[in-house]
């Protein structure tokens, strides 16, 4: 028995039967995200509104009221207010430790991601371990270290680089070296995962090309490993703005970041509004960055 | 392989009386979205205990025609019907219809015991009549002996074969494969096909299986239907879809052809007058309309005849341009006087030694082997 | 193939560098929570004085009691309502899927403190109290994000294969869930519960903001203490709270290493055929 298809058939006019099924599993699908869907709008967009909303208000410094106008006072207050300062040394902070990360992670992850075996395995592991021990614990470390009969005074002063007895403690150096510290490994494992997905074949093209090994250094590696970089900068740089535990432990009261400042208004000050301003400046940094990178990112991975 | 003396016992156990369902598809589609239909208006009648295999390239929509029969994916529009009754909205879940993946799909932290009793555990079967049924299908597949070991501990054909048991331990009344072979390496995937036809006989389950080998729907089954773009262009036996295809799309598919171009000067009740430039004319036998006085004729390769003995319908002379020799076949190319060429395989013991590149030679075929197609 | 000497270049130097960077200041403060020397700066001489003093503190059990039980609540609460997220999410529509994704996300690259301060705002406005609840809240956020981060992942690779075969076998949704998905889920279920807890028990800046005046965590005790310097109680306590992180983390690598090992031997006996 043959099925004749000499001609084409009309092709179906557009389907009209659509089944109730996909409906009712569509309900439950819902059903099954809600708790999750709800939680995060109460808990996570509702405070963000909210938080947008007081940094546009003011605050009676008598009463303690806030009264819900639309200023930008708050805002004016961050840029030329008495917490410039602070602010202004959180982005350089922030920036300064993100490029330090990428500058020592980058050659750690190469070295790691040239080792083989059991070896690279217990580099991995010896690197990523740290970042899962307490962070309180890791930046109070550097408290004992930083002091002034600590190792690091000693380190240093046997490189002749400070005089000794100083106090390296409390100052935006130690804040540095902490941030450093404490996110060290998260730039490292990005940027090992991308240099591992380089196919080797194109670095011995590279050579194969005449190349030197700092040519294709440059000009391959540092490239194919872009977007793990960008991860790893995004990854560390940020959690950083916003850090509040290692300005607190390693900064004293001189030395504040955004995060400090802001945990002042709420908690001593009592300045929502103004505190609100810093959260919401802190937020539209961050959007802008990742949306900025996300672009950046999605070109990259074409190339990689 | 499989003894006769067990045959009756096997088919006991595997309740073969239910298996042999009617499959048919009517003007089923399927589309993702607006602008694309994957399956466009497909109709099928598959016999009960028939071993089916739907052709095609990849995207021709082979695949997704048998997720709808088997519900796991759903029809924008058309029915499935099994044994005259409408299944295309019920869930993939309370159809007796159960497929064996490509992927094989079998559940890594369950035993080949539990995998295979899975189905059985979902009806609420009991214990003894789990045994009994999972024992006796493992043993049809082979695999007797094994019930403790875990997927990973298997080779990929053991796992095919796990995968099989698990489906057909269900006695469904339609088996499902799709593309199951494609994973395992040449000697395997022929025992596999020996296996699976034999154990499709054995059972007499309507089998419906997908592939893009040829060769291999055709060493399996008894009908096939070849897809293309989501339709469906030919149903039939191997011969017939080999010998009469019914369109050129369909002829390349199956197997190699010659195609030649053809004057068409009548055509009465399924035959054809045509002319070839060049070579002459024939009534010859071929499907389709033609509308313009032109159409594509067929000639397989293997019915070239290469300094033919006897007299042939055509026969034409033309330069050796390349010869392969591939082993039990040599497949030769000639270019004619007028441009074209035309490839003639013939076993390589039949073949001229003298036959080079750059001699002449003499080709010859019969009417009879020519078919004409419009589509 | 050429065999290339390893050489001795910048990149392993630094490597090394790095790794006693990591491990010193760690060391010191583990080594220094035995040392009966009290001004710490010489050796002493081991004790456990320290440790007895610290365990032997109400307010540090309490603290401990505290964080732990936080942190155990945030990763159940985080853990249930990622695994109804990610089953659910997987029937909807590709936007509604897209959608939860940049939820997801968002949680995790917000910083902590923007997050936390909006939370402590919306509670005061509703004129709510501070307290245990209010911590677990905030944590729940950032905990489930990444619990559904993983979950997810795992997910994704059984979607379209597991759970249509279970169906395909005559499993209801519900059946190839508790038959098939969620044991397949369990791995990444337990790394989002090791996450979870130690994300929550160690949190710092959420619990700074959300805790109140009643509630105190082991970190935010450290905290309060390192301010005024280093001192070898604060070494102890610190030490004690590694150690649980630690003990997690080394209970999860057994159990992982101990499972592969169970497979690999079980592919040792691999059929030949």
């Amino acid at each position: 028995m043959t099925v004749l298809k000499t001609g084409r058939r009309p092709a179906p006019s557009a389907p009209t039967e659509r089944r109730g099924g996909p409906r009712a599993e569509r309900w439950r699908a819902r059903l099954l995200v809600a708790p999750m869907s709800l939680y995060v709008v109460l808990f996570f967009v509702a405070p963000l509104i909210l938080l947008l909303v007081y940094s546009l208000g003011r605050i009676d410094v008598l009463t303690f009221e806030v009264s819900f106008g639309w200023t930008l006072d708050n805002y004016r207050a961050l840029v030329d207010g008495v917490y410039v300062g602070a602010i202004v040394r959180s982005l350089v902070l922030t920036v300064t430790a993100t490029a330090a990360c990428v500058v020592i992670g980058f050659p750690v992850a190469l070295a790691i991601s040239r080792l083989r075996g059991p070896l690279r395995t217990l580099c991995l592991v010896g690197v990523v371990v740290p970042y899962w021990i307490s962070f309180v614990v890791r930046t109070y470390a550097w408290l004992d270290l930083l002091a002034p009969n600590g190792l690091a005074n000693k380190f240093l002063t046997a490189l002749h680089l400070i005089p000794d007895g100083t106090e390296l403690r409390y100052s935006t150096f130690a804040i540095g070296v902490g941030m450093v510290y404490g996110y060290l490994p998260l730039m490292i494992l990005p940027i090992y995962v991308a240099l591992e997905r380089i196919d080797p074949a194109m670095i011995e093209a590279g050579h194969d090309l005449g190349l030197g090994r700092t040519k294709v250094f440059w000009k391959i590696i540092v490239p194919l490993a872009m977007p793990g970089t960008i991860a790893g900068a995004l990854l560390v740089g940020i959690p950083a703005t916003g850090e509040y535990t290692i300005p607190a432990i390693l900064g004293g009261q001189k030395t504040l970041m955004a995060g400090n400042v802001a945990a002042d208004q709420f908690l001593g000050t009592g300045n929502f509004p103004f505190g609100a301003a810093i959260g919401s400046a802190l937020m539209g940094i961050m959007l802008a960055v990742m949306f900025a990178s996300r672009r950046r990112l999605d070109r990259l991975e074409d190339i990689a | 392989m499989i003894g006769t003396s067990t045959t009756a016992r096997r088919r006991q156990a595997a309740g073969a009386a239910s298996g042999s369902a009617a499959l048919e598809l009517d003007a089923l589609c399927c589309s993702f979205g607006q602008d694309n239909p994957v399956v466009k208006s497909v109709d099928l009648k598959i016999r009960g205990g028939e071993f089916f295999s739907l052709l095609g390239p990849s995207g021709c929509g082979k695949t997704t025609t048998l997720r709808m029969i088997a519900g796991l994916e759903r029809a924008t529009s058309g029915r499935v019907l099994l044994d005259g009754v409408e299944i295309q909205d019920a869930p993939a879940h309370k159809r007796p219809v159960h497929t064996v993946f490509q992927s094989y799909a079998l559940f890594p932290h369950l035993s080949v015991y539990d995998n295979v009793a899975f189905g059985l555990k979902e009806r609420r079967a009991g214990a003894a009549e789990i045994k009994a049924k999972v024992s006796s299908m493992l043993e049809l597949v082979e695999l007797g002996g094994r019930e403790a070991l875990r997927p990973r501990q298997l080779s990929g054909g053991m796992q095919q074969r796990v995968a099989l048991a698990r489906s057909l331990v269900l006695s469904p009344r339609v088996l499902l494969l799709d593309e199951p072979l494609g994973a395992l390496d040449l000697r395997m995937r022929r025992q596999m096909q020996v296996l699976l036809k034999s154990v499709q006989h054995e059972l007499g389950i309507t089998f419906v299986y997908v592939t893009h080998d040829q060769e291999e729907a055709f060493a399996m089954s008894d009908r096939v239907g070849i897809m293309q773009h989501g339709e469906l262009i030919q149903v039939g036996g191997p011969q017939e879809v080999y010998h009469e295809p019914a369109t050129l799309f369909a002829a390349n598919f199956v197997g190699a052809s010659n195609t030649l171009a053809a004057r068409v000067t009548g055509s009465e009740g399924g035959r054809y007058d045509v002319e070839l430039p060049g070579l002459g004319g024939a009534r010859i036998a071929g499907r389709g309309e033609v509308t313009d006085g032109t159409a594509t004729v067929i000639l397989r390769p293997e019915t070239v005849l290469i300094e033919p003995s006897e007299p042939t319908d055509f026969a034409c002379e033309g330069t050796v341009e390349d010869v392969s020799f591939l082993g039990a076949q040599t497949s030769v190319r000639v270019g004619l006087p007028d441009g074209t060429s035309v490839k003639a395989e013939t076993p390589s013991r039949n073949l001229p030694a003298s036959l080079r590149p750059g001699e002449t030679a003499r080709l010859g075929w019969q009417a009879r082997d020519l078919w004409l197609v419009t589509g | 193939m050429k065999r290339r000497r390893p050489r001795l270049s910048l990149p392993h130097v630094l490597l090394v560098a790095v790794l006693v960077f990591f491990y010193v200041p760690i060391g010191k403060v583990v080594v220094n929570a035995f040392n009966a020397d009290a001004s710490l700066n010489t050796w002493g001489g081991a004790t456990l004085h320290w440790f007895r003093a610290a365990l032997g503190s109400e307010r540090v059990r309490d603290d401990f009691l505290t964080s732990a039980a936080i942190a155990g609540l945030s990763t159940v609460i985080a853990v249930v309502l990622s695994i109804t997220a990610v089953m659910g999410a997987a029937r909807l529509s590709q936007g509604s899927r897209r959608r939860l994704q940049t939820l997801t996300y968002a949680r995790m690259m917000l910083p902590e403190v923007v997050i936390a301060v909006g939370l402590l705002l919306l509670i005061r406005k509703l004129g709510l109290n501070l307290g245990m609840w209010s911590v677990v809240a905030g944590h729940v956020i950032f905990c489930s994000a990444y619990a559904t981060l993983v979950i997810q992942a795992r997910f994704a690779t059984l979607k379209g294969t597991y759970d249509e075969a279970a169906a395909d076998l005559g499993a209801t949704p519900w059946r190839a869930f508790t038959r098939v998905l969620l044991p397949m889920l369990l791995p990444a279920v337990a790394i989002s519960s090791l996450l979870s807890f130690t994300f929550s028990f160690d949190d710092v800046v959420s619990t700074v903001f959300l805790a109140g005046s009643e509630t105190e965590t082991l970190p935010i005790l450290i905290l309060g203490m390192s301010r005024q310097g280093v001192s070898p109680d604060v070494n102890a306590i610190a030490v004690s709270f590694m150690a649980v992180t630690m003990l997690a983390l080394a209970l999860f690598a057994l159990a992982t290493w101990w499972r592969t090992r169970s497979a690999a031997q079980g592919t040792a006996r691999k059929d030949p055929r």
